[in-house]
């Protein structure tokens, strides 16, 4: 493959989103920017798939720093323009905490401007983690745009809140081609710069509130990053992802920088004790919400926290502890889910849930965890953009997000409906890459009691919360209640099928996802031990019938849509009573107990990772 | 050509499953019977009840219910199949783990107090037995180094004994001699999910939870295992028949309790069980202890 | 031979229509170890969408009408009434009461009628059998309809 095409392929993915990011601002009325809009999806998604296609078959795309010092020195002049505008930013939110942290930020950054750092590595490293992830980033996210052009037509700012968008996209695609710790600080901060943005993008108190909160604790985890950025330089001798040393080489002290960067990366993927920023960002309009938990942000600390994997694997105890925040975030969070009456806060909880396995995975450190987490990375963030958006489209439709208030959802709006059960059983059911994930996630657990304990219990958890949200909206009184006609708006019916088909082609290649992106990768630390062959996937222990459990599931769904000789209806039973029934749900727990539970876990999981960062130093003490 | 006699064996055991599971109900029903005083009905009972509710059409309120109640008869059917051929064990818990899921599913899909209430009930159940199934089968595939029913040899019971211990409460959960917490709507209430279905559709749930029973025994048996054939069906015949009057002597001696109360039980003492078997075996393997 | 299979399994439902509670105590009596019914696999149902055949104590008050009817309205068909002692059977003492509908035939049709105040258990399960054969008659006479 020619080079500037390549060039042109991977340099498009990052700068078109951020022009016409710029050409929004100027363009203000909803339907031009919904053109441009539509059209830089179109292109981003097949800009995407050709990337893909390249480094499939021509391996890794590796960029060398010297080529591109221009561009090192253009994101230095940006990043210290970012401190300063996140310094302002904190001035006037009046927020003291965020100043500091941005503050520190551009401290440590001039330190290690001033202090010099290697340039002989690889500055851009399109592997197939970064190709998988700009993948989800760019068609999901665009597809989340579209569907943003409808959905924001209620609100004010458009051009602004459409420019950020964008923005966002752009940033998390250099994010993940960045191979130089120092780019990837900088898109990091983009986007914690565009969180803030868009949280507050309302512009009421509890959405700029909100806003703040998010601020702060990303870019505490900023810090946090950017100091372990800095260590990583006075250990390593290297700010390159690539350059780092595999964990069994490493001990003591130089294990801080790999202990500051987990800690970052729990700020951004909202773990547990940081979740609060995840559950106040509900307040922002939904397709903000969609893109945060599926195609971005949350995403972005479990992909740097994949990256670090070769690095965390044999470093005993730290990776032990992260191991041990995943999980322990996955159960509180899935069990807190099932106390939840607000379907937006519901998916948020399951959101934590799902990236604490992934973190879980990293954790772990064995073939098949890798390959899980990856799986689950992919797959999450289908099925978290259809759910999102088919919230957003119900509380469009009804005004709502309360589950309480989606009861017999099926009758009035039977496509949404359609698009939450498919989401749902993206989450839940076999042969979604979800359940393969769960599969594969389990047996991998299985040397590691403790561990399994957790997963088995918030696996029971997991069903238990999706069966009380899907219930509700398909609960219903006889078919001669329903409405023929839907009344979706078609941007949102096209969004939401394009997202499920988008969903379903991923399982129907989860072979080939596996063969093409995610064996290369996990083969760099392990030998894969996942395979594709005969019916479906299989590991040195065990057999998932993939093909079996698609062809099962076709045929359920043929079934579905089959509508033959039905048998006589009749009125449910009401012990001869011929009221009208009102049913209510369960909520396990009062609040009060929930704010209890709350409180302890968040404390738990605070001196969790106060240890994971004192563990490199205690280490260092012992030896 | 052996294997293909042994596949289509197997294929054979699959479909009789509910044959089994029926019997095995049925002298459930013996027993409970014998152990009120009373002569009770045939073995076949269960069976014949079966038959009559699928030859009768029924009726129905929705198309989601039907559909759901058919989902889950096909995960769990597929969930059996999966144990019978020696495949996966874990897929095989899985699919029939997600096949609860639909049931409860098809239960909630009616605006119906009663089946609702089944519903919630249900989904406390599967609080309370799915992680102990799930640490049984993982401590199975640690014991054995497999994940795959036909690798697990060996009597798994002599290293897990507290294992396959949990599995008795497990199977009187799953068995539906249901605790009952509202002694006035008792008859309701016992019917759990299955309110709202009659005939046909009735037939198809019922169906759907003798697949789901033989997947509970399935995995009960894989802690048992002899190389020689006959031997090996005359104990798992035996534990069968041992644990089928365990839960009808359980059921008929002890007070019901409520479901709370079964949720502490087995999510405290159940798999604190599996879990300190599965730790013991750990160590030992570690070489700490012995 | 047709139906056959149907009735070896016939579920109940046991509706009070304002009985004196003389009947309902003869219908619980039929699940003790004394009469053991479900050794004929008939068991107690407390659900009209499970139950076969409506065993109805007490003369029909006038409240209880609708929901006597509603009840058997659920019941899948094919389905069977059997009522059970002098009140459900003719309204008895009952008859001509301003607040009763005096007998389950003025609401629903009734299949079987057995008698006594109130109705020995023998003579329920007598009743019961009685049902089942006509249950016989109609599953065999449907199914030969719909083969020839």
């Amino acid at each position: 493959m020619d080079e500037p095409i390549v060039d042109l392929l991977v340099g498009f993915l990052v700068v078109a989103p951020v022009a016409v990011a710029l050409f929004c601002l100027f363009l203000r009325k909803l339907p031009a920017i919904g053109k441009a809009v539509g059209a830089v999806s179109v292109l981003m998604t097949m800009f995407a798939m050709a990337l893909l296609t390249i480094v499939v078959t021509a391996g890794p795309i590796v960029r060398e720093a010297h080529d591109l010092a221009s561009i090192t020195t253009a994101i230095t002049v940006l990043d210290l323009a970012l401190m300063l505008t996140f310094v302002y930013i904190s001035w006037k939110a009046k927020s003291a905490l965020a100043g500091v942290f941005a503050a520190l930020q551009l401290i440590v950054l001039a330190t290690m401007e001033i202090g010099g750092v290697s340039e002989h590595g690889a500055a851009i490293y399109v592997d197939q983690l970064s190709v998988m992830m700009a993948f989800v980033t760019s068609v999901i996210g665009s597809i989340i745009c579209v569907y943003a052009v409808r959905y924001m037509a209620h609100y004010e700012g458009h051009g602004r809140f459409f420019a950020v968008m964008l923005l966002f996209l752009g940033a998390m695609n250099g994010a993940v081609f960045s191979n130089n710790l120092l780019w990837l600080f900088f898109f990091w901060e983009v986007t914690t710069l565009c969180s803030y943005l868009l949280i507050g993008h309302a512009g009421t108190m509890e959405a700029r509130r909100s806003a703040v909160t998010a601020a702060e604790y990303t870019l505490g985890g900023g810090v946090s990053l950017a100091v372990g950025i800095m260590l990583c330089e006075h250990h390593f001798g290297t700010v390159f992802l690539d350059q780092l040393p595999s964990g069994a080489a490493i001990g003591g002290l130089a294990l801080l920088p790999l202990a500051l960067m987990a800690v970052a990366a729990f700020t951004k993927s909202a773990q547990i004790p940081f979740q609060k920023w995840l559950l106040g960002a509900m307040v922002a309009p939904t397709p903000v919400s969609a893109l945060l938990h599926s195609a971005t942000m949350v995403n972005l600390g479990v992909y740097l926290l994949l990256r670090l994997a070769p690095s965390l694997q044999g470093s005993g105890a730290l990776s032990g502890m992260v191991a041990l925040a995943g999980v322990a975030s996955f159960l509180i969070t899935a069990v807190l889910a099932m106390t939840q009456s607000n379907a937006k806060r519901v998916l948020a909880y399951s959101t934590i849930s799902n990236l604490g396995l992934i973190v879980a995975c990293v954790g772990l450190g064995t073939s098949m965890a890798m390959t899980a987490g990856m799986l689950l990375l992919v797959f999450h963030a289908i099925s978290k953009a259809l759910l999102f958006m088919s919230v957003g489209a119900i509380k469009e439709g009804t005004g709502s997000e309360d589950i309480d208030a989606m009861e017999g959802l099926r009758d009035r709006m039977p496509l949404v409906s359609g698009a939450v059960l498919v989401g749902v059983s993206m989450m839940v059911m076999p042969p979604f890459g979800m359940f393969a994930s769960k599969w594969l996630l389990s047996e991998a657990v299985a040397s590691h009691p403790l561990m399994a304990l957790f997963l088995v219990l918030g696996f029971g958890a997991t069903l238990v919360y999706y069966a009380k949200w899907l219930g509700r909206i398909f609960t219903g009184g006889t078919d001669r209640d329903a409405l023929c006609r839907d009344g979706t708006p078609r941007t949102y019916a096209a969004t939401l099928m394009a997202t499920a088909v988008v969903g379903i082609l991923a399982t129907g290649l989860m072979g080939q996802l596996l063969e093409g992106l995610i064996n290369p990768y996990v083969s760099k630390v392990f030998d894969p031990v996942l395979q594709t062959g005969g019916w479906g996937l299989s590991t040195t222990v065990g057999l998932f019938p993939l093909v079996a459990l698609i062809v099962l599931a076709s045929l359920l769904s043929v079934a579905a849509l089959y509508r033959g000789r039905a048998p006589p209806t009749s009125e449910v039973y009401t012990c001869g009573e011929g009221s009208e029934v009102q049913v209510g749900t369960f909520y396990y727990w009062t609040e009060a107990r929930v704010a209890r539970l709350m409180r302890t876990a968040n404390m738990l999981m605070a001196l969790l990772v106060i240890a994971l960062v004192f563990a490199p130093v205690i280490q260092e003490v012992a030896a | 050509m052996s294997s293909m006699f042994e596949q289509a064996a197997l294929l054979a055991l699959w479909a009789a499953v509910p044959l089994l599971v029926g019997v095995l109900l049925g002298l459930d029903r013996v027993l409970t019977a014998r152990l009120q005083g009373r002569r009770g009905p045939s073995v076949l009972q269960s069976l014949r009840d079966l038959t009559k509710l699928l030859h009768k059409k029924g009726s129905y309120v929705n198309r989601s219910q039907v559909l759901f109640a058919y989902g889950a008869l096909a995960l769990q059917a597929a969930a059996a199949l999966v144990l019978i051929m020696g495949s996966d064990v874990l897929t095989a818990f899985l699919l029939s783990g997600v096949g609860c899921f639909l049931m409860v599913m098809a239960a909630l899909s009616v605006r119906s107090p009663y089946s609702h209430l089944g519903a919630q009930r249900e989904l406390v159940q599967m609080m309370a037995t799915e992680p102990v199934v799930m640490m049984v089968v993982l401590s199975l595939a640690y014991a054995s180094g497999s994940f795959l029913g036909a690798e697990m040899e060996g009597m798994l019971v002599l290293a897990l004994p507290l294992a396959a211990a949990a599995m008795v409460p497990v199977l009187l959960i799953r068995l539906e001699k249901s605790p009952y917490d509202i002694a006035t709507a008792h008859s309701e209430i016992v019917s759990g999910p299955y309110v709202e279905f009659s005939g046909r559709g009735l037939g198809i749930t019922k169906l759907a939870h003798w697949f789901e029973l033989g997947v509970m025994f399935g995995i009960l048996l894989l802690f048992f295992r002899l190389s020689d054939p006959a031997l090996d069906l005359v104990v798992k015949g035996l534990v069968v028949l041992a644990v089928v009057l365990t839960t009808a002597v359980i059921d008929n001696t002890t007070a019901r309790l409520t479901r709370w109360r079964m949720l502490r039980f087995s999510l405290t003492l159940c798999l604190g069980a599996v879990m300190l078997n599965l730790i013991v075996l750990y160590l030992v393997d570690s070489g700490v202890i012995l | 031979m047709n139906g056959r299979r149907e009735a070896r399994s016939p579920w109940i439902l046991h509706f009070d229509t304002g009985s004196c509670n003389g009947c309902d105590i003869e219908i619980w009596a039929l699940l003790t170890p004394k009469y053991d019914v479900e050794r004929f696999g008939m068991m107690n149902k407390g659900n009209p969408k499970h139950a076969d055949i409506l065993l109805v104590t007490g003369p029909v008050t006038k409240k209880c009408a609708s929901r006597l009817k509603n009840l058997y309205e659920q019941m899948p068909d094919p389905k069977l009434v059997v009522a059970c002692g002098d009140c459900a059977s003719t309204g008895a003492p009952f008859v001509g009461c301003y607040n009763t509908c005096g007998g389950v035939d003025s609401v629903i049709p009734v299949d079987v009628y057995v008698p006594g105040c109130a109705c020995r258990p023998e003579v329920l399960i007598d009743g019961v059998v009685m049902a089942v054969d006509k249950w016989r008659e109609i599953t065999g006479a449907s199914s030969e309809g719909a083969r020839s």
